[in-house]
């Protein structure tokens, strides 16, 4: 019920292990392989790799942001690494093995196409995007470059390709047809943000000494509009990324048109428990919600947004739809730029005539106590 | 038709016959022209092959550079090292500073003692000679391109495209005035940095003047000899390009005593990314070349060539080119923090 087809492979559920040092060598692979996902991408595999700086990786509760530069591992070792895995064995129900590479040059990426086909992985995923370093999200942010990269890697193997695109597009469809025009079988999206987590204030210190990738929780919202941007402007499958940390966040990427959810991030944080969960959940939704097939779901969502010129001024309001019992909240009242929330007689009450329906107090309110109704007439 | 039957009918032993063949240092000239001879009698060509799997036994490639004391060359040395060692092989370095003749004996030479493979770098061999190589059944691996070389295994570095983003990116700068202080050797690179920076004048609407070209050593004093001249002459000029970091700094080093500042008066950009310039002052600004990078790549094309199998067709050829990096530091006359353009 939850197995999804994309790019001619079969995957047996939508959640698969992004590309990250979780996912680095032999050891990693098999952890994330036995966590249940439908697939696993290798840590991004180089021609040079750069050491693991220390610290690495600063995180603040909410996101994280990750100053590594690829795998430390270089291909030899990584072709030792697969040589493992194949002695080892791959079981039947196995997730599949995608290696995530990148480089300078697309012949340079090339090479490591062929090299890593023939070690034997399933598909390929294209990290063209990644900020950190050089930038690469320069070259995923432009059609040509793109698609001179793509073109490159699909003219010299016969695994799928799939390319992991940036949020820093502003030219998303462009990119888009590039990638499609070049070849490729899927689109990842997206990959980290370039960022500075923060400043040490009373030191003057950033807390990384670089820019780098930011991750988790705070992305979804990025990842989610490109994903959806990237359904509107292909065919192609696509496997959305940022911020999946719960089944709820897999189907989000789903009804906006993805085949599959990368999980990254959550993992490294609260560990592969977390899989087996999502995939417990998922199943229990399909069945609570009678989809018997992911292709029901897939881009349900897509036509419930609008373009802005659609959009219809509603007459809606705040009402209460309880009491308030605080006495000493009222963030809603300081929210309220319309001045419509005040204490009446000791009781918290909106004025329909002030409130113009902004929406924002429905969401401040620690109660959940507001909810926006067309106005009465 | 097989050695032994040669070894009968020359009335010698098996081993005689195979020493003829793989050490014919070994032989006395008169046993070796009389085997020679019996094996021409009958029509006896070597099995190729066979002789490769025995040759395999050596565990030796060659590694050709021009020059020891050049930091990039020993980049790529390390980098060839590092791949070899790992699959069990040793390296033998040989510098033939530029001359054919040198690099010409090298390679009989390696060859003659059974080499595995060959890595050339900046070769001063034709493509001809080359293709002669494969025929004779030699393994090798090219780094740097010359205008002749095609359908070859080869690891480059686009200089052109290099030389043009350093000096559009000084022509951004507000520099209408750029001057070169260009190397002699190796001939192919000079010519692609100049091109390069032709084109990129090109571009930035400004005209090519041959009285801001010098040439000269391709060395510290070359460097220094070369800004001499350029202040004998007047020449007015409000930027240098040199094709290497060491002249550069030798530059640097005559322009500094003269008074002239940097990057104020003069901006001055180089290439190689030497370590010391970003230890001196003010700290240079440079295209880095991924040398590292190319003696790796350039170790497992050649491994994947002594390792190749019969699946592998005979033709086919890898070309892979390894993308360099202008590093902005002040002495270009950008005021923020060292920048990496891709």
């Amino acid at each position: 019920m939850l197995s999804v087809e994309a790019m001619g492979l079969k995957l047996k559920n939508p959640v698969i292990i992004s590309a990250g040092p979780w996912t680095r060598g032999h050891k990693g692979i098999r952890a994330a392989l036995n966590s249940g996902a439908a697939a696993v991408v290798t840590e991004t595999i180089v021609a040079e790799p750069y050491p693991d700086l220390s610290p690495r990786y600063a995180y603040d509760g909410r996101g994280l942001q990750n100053i590594r530069m690829y795998s430390a591992l270089d291909m030899e070792e990584w072709i030792d690494e697969f040589k493992q895995i194949k002695k080892e064995g791959r079981s039947a129900g196995d997730g599949l093995i995608i290696a995530n590479i990148t480089a300078g040059t697309p012949s340079e990426l090339a090479y490591l196409a062929r090299k890593f086909e023939k070690a034997g992985v399933d598909a390929l995923e294209l990290g063209l995007a990644c900020p950190m370093g050089e930038g690469m999200e320069i070259v995923a942010a432009n059609p040509n470059k793109t698609y001179a990269f793509t073109k490159e890697v699909v003219a010299n193997v016969s695994i799928p390709v799939m390319v992991k695109l940036t949020q820093s597009m502003n030219n998303l469809p462009e990119v888009v047809a590039a990638v499609e025009k070049a070849g490729a079988s899927g689109i990842t999206a997206i990959n980290t943000m370039r960022c500075i987590l923060g400043i040490n204030v009373d030191t003057g210190t950033p807390i990384l000494p670089t820019y780098g990738g930011y991750s988790g929780s705070p992305i979804r919202p990025l990842g989610l509009a490109t994903v959806a941007g990237i359904a509107q402007s292909t065919e192609l499958p696509i496997f959305g990324i940022g911020g999946v940390e719960n089944y709820k966040n897999v189907l989000e990427y789903i009804m906006l048109g993805a085949s599959a959810a990368e999980v990254g991030t959550a993992i490294l944080i609260n560990g592969y428990g977390i899989i087996p969960e999502m995939l417990a959940n998922l199943d229990r939704w399909m069945k609570k919600h009678h989809y018997s097939s992911l292709d029901e779901v897939r881009g349900s969502s897509l036509d419930k947004l609008y373009s802005f010129e659609e959009l219809k001024v509603e007459p809606q309001r705040a009402y209460l739809n309880s009491e308030c019992s605080r006495e000493d909240c009222g963030k809603c009242v300081v929210c309220c730029l319309d001045e419509a929330i005040s204490f009446v007689d000791g009781r918290l009450t909106i004025d329909e005539d002030k409130c113009t329906g902004c929406g924002l107090c429905r969401d401040i309110c620690p109660d959940k106590k507001i909810t926006l109704k067309w106005k009465k007439i | 038709m097989n050695i032994k039957a040669v070894a009968d009918k020359a009335g010698v032993s098996v081993a005689t016959v195979s020493r003829v063949m793989n050490h014919p240092e070994l032989v006395t000239e008169e046993t070796r022209e009389h085997i020679l001879s019996v094996m021409k009698k009958m029509n006896y060509t070597p099995n190729w092959f066979a002789r490769n799997i025995q040759s395999t036994r050596t565990g030796m490639i060659g590694l050709l550079i021009h020059d020891f004391l050049d930091a990039s060359n020993m980049e790529i040395a390390k980098g060839v090292e590092s791949i070899a060692h790992q699959k069990g092989y040793h390296v033998m370095l040989c510098n033939t500073e530029f001359n054919p003749v040198k690099e010409k004996e090298y390679i009989d030479t390696l060859l003659e003692r059974k080499i595995d493979g060959l890595i050339l770098t900046s070769t001063t061999l034709k493509n001809s000679d080359l293709d002669k190589l494969k025929k004779q059944g030699a393994n090798y691996v090219l780094v740097g391109k010359n205008k002749t070389i095609n359908r070859q295994n080869i690891v480059y570095t686009d200089y052109k495209t290099a030389t043009e983003e350093a000096i559009t990116y000084l022509i951004t700068l507000g520099r209408t005035r750029i001057g070169l202080a260009l190397g002699e050797y190796p001939k192919p690179e000079i010519e692609e940095k100049l091109e390069g920076y032709k084109r990129a004048l090109k571009e930035g609407g400004i005209l090519f003047d041959e009285k801001l070209v010098y040439h000269g050593e391709n060395s510290i004093e070359g460097g220094y000899l070369v800004a001499s001249k350029m202040l004998d002459d007047r020449v007015d000029m409000d930027a240098i390009f040199a094709s290497t970091d060491q002249m550069a700094l030798g530059v640097l080093d005559k322009l500094k005593s003269a008074g002239v500042h940097i990057p104020e008066d003069i901006a001055l950009i180089g290439f190689d990314d030497l370590r010391i310039g970003a230890l001196v002052e003010p700290k240079l600004t440079t295209i880095s070349k991924p040398m590292y990078r190319m003696g790796l790549m350039a170790a497992r094309l050649l491994f994947d060539i002594i390792e190749g199998s019969e699946e592998d067709e005979e033709d086919e050829v890898q070309e892979i080119a390894l993308q360099s990096k202008l590093k902005i530091r002040k002495s270009c006359g950008n005021k923020g923090r060292l920048k990496e353009i891709w």
